[in-house]
């Protein structure tokens, strides 16, 4: 038998991952928006 | 016999499924620098060269993040299932966190207009980002993941067989110099690791693939080392010819038997060995 994961280990992980995610969200997806916008309008304004 | 690897949960089986895919890699990754494309292309439109080659670099650093972090998956899905890894342990998913921080930093400065040390500490953030959600490193698997696959003294004794023959494989692929019957090799040693990783899965079907195992591995060593040795000294277009279609047979077969393996259906897979032995004896190979 492969030895059970605790549960706190599990919550850890799915927190971590959580955090990660919404970083990776915040950071990559919002800068690559504001290149876009930076790229199409900031001649413009 | 009893399996040694629990039965993976319905997340578990999507993941190892998303990890065999050949292009993709972490979906984040590929997904958030989508409006990078049509950056790039109205950068050179109105041609405004920096902000063309930033949001470009920043694009294929992202691009080459999301490959060395699914590389770094992939050897670590490797090892933990099979006990053993082709790719190099180097760390891949830190080398991908630095690419992607180094993208949003390139961005954040030449494009956006931010002062440096918020550019590096966007950067930073990503690096972080990165990190926590596809997880630090685990170079020490390799030392670990021995005994995995070894409580089943028969299921590691024919997977070492086999990993044995994969090299030879591989180590032959790497004298043949022709790029495309490369990629060919090396895509048929990913199917007969996949194959692998279901026996470590699964115990059970050591029993129908054990033909696959001593039949079709073997014939496909002999085959192909066979070729990278009469490459070396001489080059004929029809041999050429003749061991393309071996291998295009070997990886449809390789795939049909995978699929088999996975349905837990036995039937035709003898026949289909057996078509592939005789083909292989037909060609002139075997």
């Amino acid at each position: 038998m492969a030895k059970e994961r605790l549960p706190g280990v599990i919550l850890q992980r799915s927190l971590q991952k959580s955090l990660g995610t919404l970083i990776l969200c915040a950071t990559v997806g919002l800068t690559c928006i504001q290149v876009l916008f930076y790229v199409a309008f900031a001649a413009a304004l | 016999m009893s399996a040694i690897v629990p039965e993976p949960s319905l997340i578990g089986h999507l993941r190892q499924y998303w990890l065999r895919l050949p292009v993709v890699g972490p979906l984040l990754l590929l997904v958030l620098p989508i409006p990078l494309i049509p950056s790039i292309f109205i950068a050179l439109a109105r041609g405004n060269f920096v902000n063309f080659l930033t949001a470009l670099t920043a694009w294929l650093l992202l691009l080459g993040a999301a490959w060395c972090v699914r590389r770094g998956l992939v050897h670590e899905a490797q090892l933990q299932r099979l006990g053993w890894s082709r790719s190099a342990p180097l760390p891949w998913k830190t080398l991908g966190a630095v690419a992607a921080g180094l993208a949003t930093g390139l961005c954040s400065v030449f494009i956006i207009g931010q002062s440096v040390p918020a550019s590096i500490a966007v950067g930073l953030t990503t690096l972080a980002g990165v990190v926590l959600n596809y997880r630090p490193d685990r170079l020490f698997l390799r030392a670990r993941a021995g005994p995995l696959v070894s409580r089943n003294r028969e299921v590691a004794d024919a997977l070492e067989e086999a990993r044995r023959k994969i090299d030879s494989i591989d180590s032959a692929r790497a004298q043949i110099r022709n790029s495309e019957l490369q990629r060919r090799i090396h895509r048929i040693i990913g199917q007969a690791m996949d194959i692998l990783a279901t026996i470590a899965d699964d115990p059970v079907t050591l029993g129908r693939a054990r033909r696959f195992l001593k039949v079709y591995l073997d014939g496909t060593q002999r085959v192909i080392e066979g070729y990278a040795r009469i490459h070396r000294d001489q080059r004929t277009g029809q041999l050429e010819d003749n061991f393309r279609n071996v291998l295009v047979t070997i990886e449809d077969t390789f795939g049909e038997q995978q699929r088999t393996l996975r349905r837990k259906d036995a039937l035709d897979l003898d026949v289909q060995i057996e078509v592939l032995a005789k083909q292989l004896e037909n060609e002139g190979v075997l």
